[in-house]
C-alpha cells in the first residue's frame, strides 16, 4: 500500500490556522483541484463521505493532500434522548482515522426520537436536565472517538417556555463540563437574536475566548410568518447568500474579544460560483488583518 | 419518562403528523407558524434527498406528482439514519404498491436502478488483485470449486422492461430519440463503479444468472449450471474474461477446506 503512505506524508497536519476556509461542496471540486486557490482550510459535512469510501472519498483524499481539514457532522443527533447511534459514531471514527482532520464538530441540537430520524437540527430546551444530558452525550462521543469535538450553536425558530438558561451560558457550561470546544456560528447568534429579541453582542461578550476554536459565517433569509396569534418577521438560516453587514460587524467585535480564530464561509443552497466564496473569504481575512493593524 | 424525552416525542409527532407542542413554547406570536417552519423543513429536506437520488423517476412522473408521492413515502417509511444518503432504499418497494402509478409498471424497476447507481457511487471499489500465477496453479479438477469474489461497488439489476433505455433517454445530456418501446423487453444490468464514475452495462440472461449465483456465494460449477439453465448458449470463458476485465470480479478462493484461504487482496497467497 505504498501510494497511501506517500500521500499521508504530504498531508498538512497540526491545528487549523487562524485564517479563513470555505465549506467544500461538490460543484466546486473541479475548480479547486485545478486552480488550487489559497484557502486556509476546508470543511466538509462528515456524512457525505460515510460508507466505505466511494467516489466522494476519492475526491476528499485529493483535497486532503492539499488543505487542512475540518469534519462537520449534521447527523449524530447529539441532544436526542434515544441511545447514541453507535453505527453512525463508528463511521465517523473511521472517517477521522482515514482523513486525520484538525477539527471535528457537531451541533447543539437533536434530530431523532423513537428511532425516527428527522434529519434536521432541532432546538433543545435550555434546562439543567438538558445540560446534564448533553454533557453526558458529548463525553460519550469524545470517549468513543478518542478526541475532543466542537459543538456549534444553531439557528432556532422557536423558544421553549420552560428554558431557564441563556443559550450562551448553556453552551459555555457544556464546554467547561464536558471538555468540548465551541464552534461559534455568528450568523446563528444574529438570527436567534433577531428572532427572539436577544442581545447578540452580549452573547459574544459572554463567550469564553479560549473555548471558541472555530467561527462560522453564513447568509440567511428574512421571511414573514403569520398565524392566528399574530404576524412577525423571521430570519431563516438558509446559507444561500452573502454574509450580511450586521454579521460582519459582529464578527469584527468577536475578533476584538477573542482574537483571530479559524473562520469558515458556509454556503449550502443556491451555490454560487467559487469566486463569490473566495470574495467572502478575502473579506473575512481583511477583517482579521486590520484587527492586527489596529492592535499594533 | 424524562421531561426532555417527553418533549422530543411530542415535537417529533408535531413535525411529522401535525400534532401540537404549543403548550411548551413561549408565548410569542406566530407559535403555530413556527412549528409549520419545522414541518416544512422536514418534508422539504427529505424530498430534496429523494429528488437527488431519483431524478429519472421524478422526470417520468413530473415534479408535482413526485412531491405528492414522496410525501406519502416519507410518512410511511421514516428515515432511520442520521445520514441522509441512506434514505430512500425502500422507494421502489413503495412505488410497486402505490396505486396511482400502477399504470407505469416499469417505474419501480427504474427506481431500483437509480438506487443501485446511488449505492455504487458511495461504495468503495475493491481493487482487482488477481494473482494469475496462483490461479493457474489451481489443479484443473478443482476449478469448479473456486469461489469468485465480487467487487463491492457493483449491483445487479434485472427488469421485464427496457429500464436502461428509459434511464438513458431521461439523462440531462441525452440528445437522441426519446421513444422507448416497451416491447424492447427485459434487460439485465450491471451497475459498476469504474475510474470514479458509475457505469451501467447490459448483461446476457445467462451472464446475469451466472453473476447472481456467484454474488450469493455459490462456487464456479454451480454458477455455471445456473447460467446454462437460463441460457443454453452461455459461454463461461467469455463471461469470465469480460468480468475480470471490467473489474466485476476481483479475486477468488478455494473453499472445500476452510484452512485453504487464498487471499488475493494483498497479491500473495496464504495457506495455513
Amino acid at each position: 500500500m505504498s501510494p497511501v503512505v506517500t500521500s499521508l506524508s504530504r498531508r498538512p497536519s497540526g491545528p487549523l490556522p487562524s485564517v479563513t476556509g470555505i465549506g467544500l461542496r461538490a460543484p466546486h471540486y473541479r475548480r479547486i483541484l485545478e486552480d488550487r486557490p489559497a484557502l486556509g482550510w476546508l470543511e466538509v459535512h462528515s456524512e457525505n463521505y460515510f460508507g466505505n469510501g466511494g467516489v466522494p472519498a476519492y475526491f476528499l483524499e485529493r483535497f486532503r493532500n492539499q488543505y487542512p481539514l475540518s469534519l462537520h457532522g449534521v447527523g449524530l443527533s447529539l441532544g436526542s434522548t434515544d441511545p447514541l447511534d453507535r453505527g453512525h459514531l463508528e463511521q465517523l471514527r473511521e472517517l477521522i482515522s482515514a482523513y486525520e482532520p484538525a477539527l471535528v464538530s457537531e451541533h447543539l441540537s437533536w434530530g431523532s426520537v423513537g428511532g425516527r430520524y428527522l434529519n434536521d437540527l432541532l432546538p433543545l430546551p435550555y434546562t439543567e436536565e438538558a445540560l446534564d444530558h448533553l454533557v453526558s452525550r458529548v463525553q460519550q462521543v469524545q470517549e468513543s472517538l478518542g478526541r475532543q469535538i466542537l459543538v456549534e450553536n444553531i439557528s432556532c425558530y422557536l423558544q421553549y417556555g420552560h428554558s431557564t438558561i441563556p443559550e450562551h451560558e448553556f453552551l459555555s457550561s457544556l464546554a467547561a463540563r464536558s471538555g468540548c470546544g465551541i464552534l461559534l456560528d455568528i450568523n446563528n447568534v444574529y438570527v436567534n437574536a433577531r428572532n427572539h429579541g436577544l442581545d447578540a453582542e452580549q452573547y459574544l461578550r459572554a463567550m469564553p475566548p479560549a473555548l471558541v476554536q472555530e467561527i462560522h459565517l453564513a447568509g440567511h433569509t428574512v421571511n414573514t410568518i403569520e398565524d392566528a396569534t399574530g404576524r412577525q418577521e423571521i430570519l431563516i438560516d438558509t446559507h444561500n447568500q452573502r454574509v450580511c453587514d450586521d454579521v460582519w460587524a459582529l464578527y469584527t467585535l468577536a475578533l476584538g474579544l477573542m482574537g483571530a480564530k479559524p473562520t469558515l464561509i458556509e454556503w449550502d443552497t443556491d451555490l454560487p460560483d467559487l469566486d463569490v466564496l473566495l470574495d467572502e473569504k478575502r473579506h473575512a481575512d481583511q477583517l482579521q488583518e486590520s484587527r492586527h493593524v489596529r492592535v499594533a | 419518562m424524562s421531561a426532555l424525552r417527553e418533549l422530543q416525542l411530542a415535537f417529533g409527532d408535531a413535525v411529522v403528523n401535525g400534532g401540537s407542542v404549543q403548550e411548551v413554547l413561549d408565548h410569542r406570536p406566530g407559535r403555530s407558524a413556527r412549528m409549520d417552519l419545522y414541518r416544512n423543513n422536514y418534508y422539504s429536506n427529505m424530498t430534496e434527498a429523494l429528488r437527488a437520488t431519483y431524478p429519472v423517476v421524478e422526470k417520468l412522473v413530473g415534479a408535482e406528482f413526485f412531491r405528492h408521492a414522496v410525501r406519502r413515502y416519507i410518512q410511511r417509511y421514516p428515515s432511520t439514519s442520521g445520514n441522509l444518503h441512506d434514505y430512500g432504499d425502500s422507494f421502489s418497494e413503495f412505488l410497486s404498491a402505490f396505486p396511482p402509478v400502477a399504470e407505469l409498471p416499469y417505474l419501480p424497476d427504474v427506481a431500483r436502478l437509480e438506487w443501485a447507481w446511488h449505492e455504487v457511487f458511495h461504495e468503495k471499489a475493491s481493487h482487482p488483485a488477481l494473482n494469475l500465477a496462483a490461479l493457474a496453479a489451481v489443479p484443473e479438477g478443482r476449478h469448479g470449486e473456486l469461489r469468485l469474489q465480487f467487487n463491492c461497488a457493483t449491483r445487479l439489476v434485472s427488469s421485464l422492461y427496457p429500464v436502461l433505455h428509459i434511464w438513458e433517454v431521461n439523462q440531462d445530456d441525452y440528445l437522441g430519440d426519446m421513444q422507448v418501446h416497451m416491447d424492447e423487453g427485459a434487460c439485465h444490468l450491471l451497475v459498476i463503479q469504474r475510474n470514479r464514475t458509475v457505469e451501467i452495462h447490459h448483461l446476457g440472461a445467462g451472464e446475469h444468472a451466472f453473476l447472481q449465483s456467484l454474488a450469493v456465494g455459490r462456487n464456479l460449477q454451480t454458477a455455471l449450471t445456473d447460467a446454462q439453465k437460463t441460457e443454453t448458449g452461455f459461454y463461461l470463458a467469455t463471461a469470465l474474461q469480460r468480468h475480470f476485465q471490467l473489474g466485476t470480479l476481483v479475486g477468488w478462493e478455494l473453499d472445500d477446506d476452510h484452512h485453504d484461504f487464498i487471499s488475493l487482496e494483498n497479491n500473495y497467497v496464504h495457506i495455513h
